[in-house]
């Protein structure tokens, strides 16, 4: 198979405790399973590295869990994986989760090192009463602590995640957080600023079927969500997704790359993968994956023409700059109008999506959600399913 | 065992060239066997045990055939479709003789085909015969293609050979209960229509009707016997013929008297002519027996009280067992009344019913308007007092029911054009993933799906699409459960 991904993307299952609204694979776990995780991770990269691969990395990203729960020494040797398997571009962007309380400045100059190049904190609040309602183990003084260790080790490009509709918050609560991020000092380059999703399976799940799960109001939390780009751009965070701020230069590219339909290979526990045309994920088991890193991974599905063009709609439509009309003529070879003319009109008139001129090329369009549109995104994808 | 002496005794019975055949038949029979016939024969006569030559001599004397050469009549007491055979008729044979080749005509529906194949009832399955003759209980098949040209009750004649009068058949019920069926996908009217037809063949009691409505489209009006018949014909349509329905509240025949004289047997309510040209309507009442321990005497008979019950009578049958009964009206327990009978009685309540007849009734027809346009399939009738109550409780439930648009919508539930209860279902204003990234996008893609799945199941009703599941909730307006 000739595959020609240009992200990596690496999963660290491993997390101090779980959160109370957490749907991802994680779990706690010793040293010795940690270290024998990663050889499996290693062997799996080496496998569909160089061999495999013929395209140069344009991104690479450490997720979990928390990877920083793992000692540098594990993630060292996780990047030298990457490294001797893979291509890596010059200007490549290499980004690593972290949780405050779970590096130190030691931790992030290993990380630097080892060609790590951009951070990403799961803060969520700067309110300790709200991060305990979520679950989380650091405090607010915590990330501070290492958010100075990660400016002292010398990372310029740094993401904060923060969360809105969390149980106690209100719009107050929630400006605050907003803007004591933005005044860091020195900035962060992005901010990804999420409403808390209560998904299937998770204590929330449990709690709001209990009535216990108390969560601000339908118009409390659309107040939140329009402040939060007010807020944002006022301090100069551009929106260039339904959830992720940047400064202008610093979007996050890998995630760029999710929506715009770029070929990926997920490594490690339960990993997506998207190449060839298909989707893959890796086993979720923990000893079947361990037992076997090369061949646990399943076919979720194979794209077909129609499928692809969805995708491409769908994912397309997240970005607040939209998705290019000769974007879509140029990989498809069919006018967007003649596949989705009736979806698009539609919302066209009801003010959902709203029609601009692309800076390039020439004579081409942009078709994106408006306002009001990206309040309502799913109303507007399911169309082009 | 019966089977074999009919079958002797019509060898005697026939005429000399039948009795010819038969020789003959019996002769190939013999061959047959020794040949090692697959099938289970019939013994012959002479192969009988003793005990059952005496039965044989009793039903020769009981001389089942008054006229020997009678033309044939027998009794379609059931059908079933097979795919490969046609139409197989379950008769019973009441005079003469059918047999392959036999030119059979149904007596009703005056269908004429040539018998392809007869046969008895085995455990299990079906043993085909060269004849079946009077007294025997057996099938017929004939490449009967339509279903409705075989009713239960008919009767099957020789078509050369008929006889005179078509036998009594069986008794005409009335359907008590109507509503309103369905298909959850309106394309698939034709198969709800073949359903219903397969099912009326061996359910004579089954009524339906084509009916259009603006909200559901093409569907059918369908009487049943109660409500145990509606729920069962419900179940096996979506069961056996794998159909998703929407059902219509079940509603009950109403007597019209209009002011011009004439009397109108109202079984859809949408049909209910204008208040100003009724007289007076009268609704069926139903004798209620309902059998509780008695420590839930008192909350049964509050609740037959609230619905409109009229004390008949209470007794104890045995200690800690009373008999209590009661005169409602069918429209008061349609709905449900076993539900709330069975919860306010932990399950020890049962209940029984038989139809008592009319009664004049104060009744009015309650119509629900969503976003300002009324939805001839939740309109339903109801009487006076309970009008408001129950308006009430429906706006209610379809507030739940039907999901936010991107605009505001009011339920009204109106009484001849006046509002009488009202909710709002407020303005969609938020619907969106926070978070889609390379893992995420499989399964967002599922739930993308399921949305727009979701939304092809809604009826559109003006500018509003209402979930099936709406139509169906408001028949369950009890908040006891």
């Amino acid at each position: 198979m000739d595959n020609n991904f240009s992200e990596v993307y690496i999963h660290i299952p491993f997390c101090v405790r779980k959160c109370l609204y957490c749907d991802f694979l994680s779990f706690a776990a010793d040293e010795k399973a940690k270290e024998k995780y990663i050889d499996a991770l290693c062997t799996e990269l080496m496998f569909i590295g160089k061999e495999r691969c013929k395209t140069s990395l344009s991104s690479v990203f450490i997720g979990g869990g928390t990877p920083s729960v793992l000692p540098s020494d594990l993630i060292v040797k996780a990047m030298e994986s990457v490294k001797d398997n893979f291509t890596l571009a010059e200007d490549a962007e290499v980004t690593i989760e972290c949780n405050p309380g779970t590096v130190d400045e030691e931790k992030l100059k290993a990380y630097k090192t080892c060609g790590i190049n951009r951070i990403s904190f799961g803060l969520q609040s700067v309110h300790d009463e709200e991060l305990k309602s979520l679950g989380r183990i650091h405090t607010f003084d915590d990330f501070l602590k290492s958010y100075d260790a990660a400016v002292n080790a010398g990372f310029t490009n740094i993401n904060v995640d923060l969360m809105s509709d969390i149980p106690g918050q209100t719009t107050e609560s929630w400006e605050k957080t907003l803007k004591t991020i933005c005044e860091l000092k020195p900035a962060p380059t992005h901010i990804s600023a999420y409403s808390l999703i209560v998904e299937e399976g998770t204590p929330f799940a449990e709690m709001e079927e209990e009535g216990r799960l108390d969560i601000p109001d339908e118009e409390t939390d659309r107040e939140m969500y329009h402040m939060t780009s007010k807020i944002l751009s006022e301090y100069g965070y551009g929106r260039y997704e339904i959830s992720n701020y940047a400064k202008p230069g610093s979007e996050c590219r890998h995630n760029l790359g999710y929506w715009t339909g770029v070929e990926y290979y997920g490594a490690g526990l339960g990993a997506a993968s998207y190449y060839g045309g298909c989707r893959f994920t890796n086993t979720s088991e923990l000893p079947v994956y361990m037992d076997d890193p090369i061949d646990s991974f399943k076919l979720d599905e194979k794209l077909t023409l129609a499928d692809k063009m969805s995708e491409f709609m769908i994912l397309g439509l997240r970005l607040t700059k939209g998705i290019n009309t000769k974007d879509f003529t140029k990989r498809f070879g069919q006018d967007v109008m003649d596949i989705y003319g009736k979806q698009i009109h539609r919302f066209l008139d009801e003010k959902l999506l709203e029609e601009a001129d692309a800076e390039e090329p020439a004579g081409s369009k942009m078709i994106r959600l408006s306002e009001r549109g990206l309040d309502l995104a799913n109303h507007v994808m399911q169309s082009f399913i | 065992m019966a089977l074999f002496f009919t079958f002797s005794i019509s060898v005697c019975a026939q005429p000399a060239r039948r009795r010819a055949e038969q020789t003959q038949q019996q002769t190939r029979r013999q061959t047959n066997r020794a040949g090692g016939a697959t099938y289970r024969e019939f013994p012959a006569a002479q192969a009988m045990p003793a005990d059952a030559d005496w039965r044989r001599d009793v039903y020769r004397e009981l001389d089942l055939m008054k006229d020997e050469n009678a033309p044939l009549s027998a009794l379609i007491f059931d059908s079933l479709y097979d795919s490969y055979k046609g139409v197989i008729v379950f008769v019973r044979v009441m005079n003469g003789t059918v047999k392959k080749g036999t030119k059979i005509k149904m007596m009703a529906t005056g269908a004429s085909e040539e018998v392809v194949e007869v046969g008895i009832f085995g455990a299990g399955r079906f043993i085909p015969c060269d004849e079946l003759s009077a007294g025997m209980v057996g099938y017929i098949t004939a490449s009967i293609k339509t279903l409705s040209e075989t009713e239960v009750g008919d009767t099957v004649t020789d078509a050369d050979n008929p006889c005179a009068e078509p036998l009594p058949g069986y008794k005409k019920v009335q359907p008590v209960v109507y509503c309103g069926v369905y298909p959850a996908d309106s394309s698939k009217y034709e198969d709800l229509k073949e359903a219903l037809e397969k099912l009326q063949l061996n359910d004579a009691s089954l009524f339906f009707e084509p009916e259009t409505s603006l909200a559901l489209g093409f569907g059918f009006r369908c009487g049943f016997l109660g409500l145990l018949h509606l729920d069962i014909i419900q179940e096996r349509l979506e069961r056996e013929y794998d159909l998703d329905l929407v059902t219509t509240a079940p509603s009950v025949v109403y007597k019209v008297y209009k002011t011009d004289g004439t009397v109108i047997e109202l079984t859809n309510p949408s049909n209910l002519p204008d208040p100003s040209e009724i007289e007076y309507m009268e609704e069926p009442i139903v004798n209620a027996e309902i059998m509780v321990t008695k420590d839930f005497v008192g909350s049964i008979m509050e609740l037959c009280q609230q619905r409109r019950g009229r004390y008949v009578s209470m007794e104890y049958i045995e200690a800690g067992r009373a008999l209590i009964k009661y005169e409602l009206p069918l429209n008061e327990i349609i709905y449900d009344f076993f539900d709330a009978l069975k919860s306010r009685s932990r399950g020890y309540a049962s209940f029984d019913y038989d139809l008592k007849g009319y009664e004049k009734s104060s009744l009015v027809k309650l119509d629900i308007l969503i976003n300002k346009e009324q939805v001839d399939a939740l309109s339903f009738i109801v009487h006076s007092d309970s009008a408001y109550e129950r308006g009430r409780k429906m706006c209610e439930k379809l507030k739940d029911e039907i999901p936010r648009h991107l605009f505001e919508i009011p339920i009204q539930a109106c009484v001849g054009g006046r509002v009488i209860a009202r909710e709002t279902v407020k303005a969609m204003r938020k619907d969106v993933l926070a978070k889609c990234y390379g893992g995420d996008i499989t399964r967002k893609k599922k739930l993308l799906e399921k949305q727009k799945e979701g939304k092809k199941r809604m009826r559109q009703v003006g500018s509003v699409e209402i979930p099936q599941s709406a139509f169906m909730s408001v028949l369950k307006l009890d908040d006891d459960n």
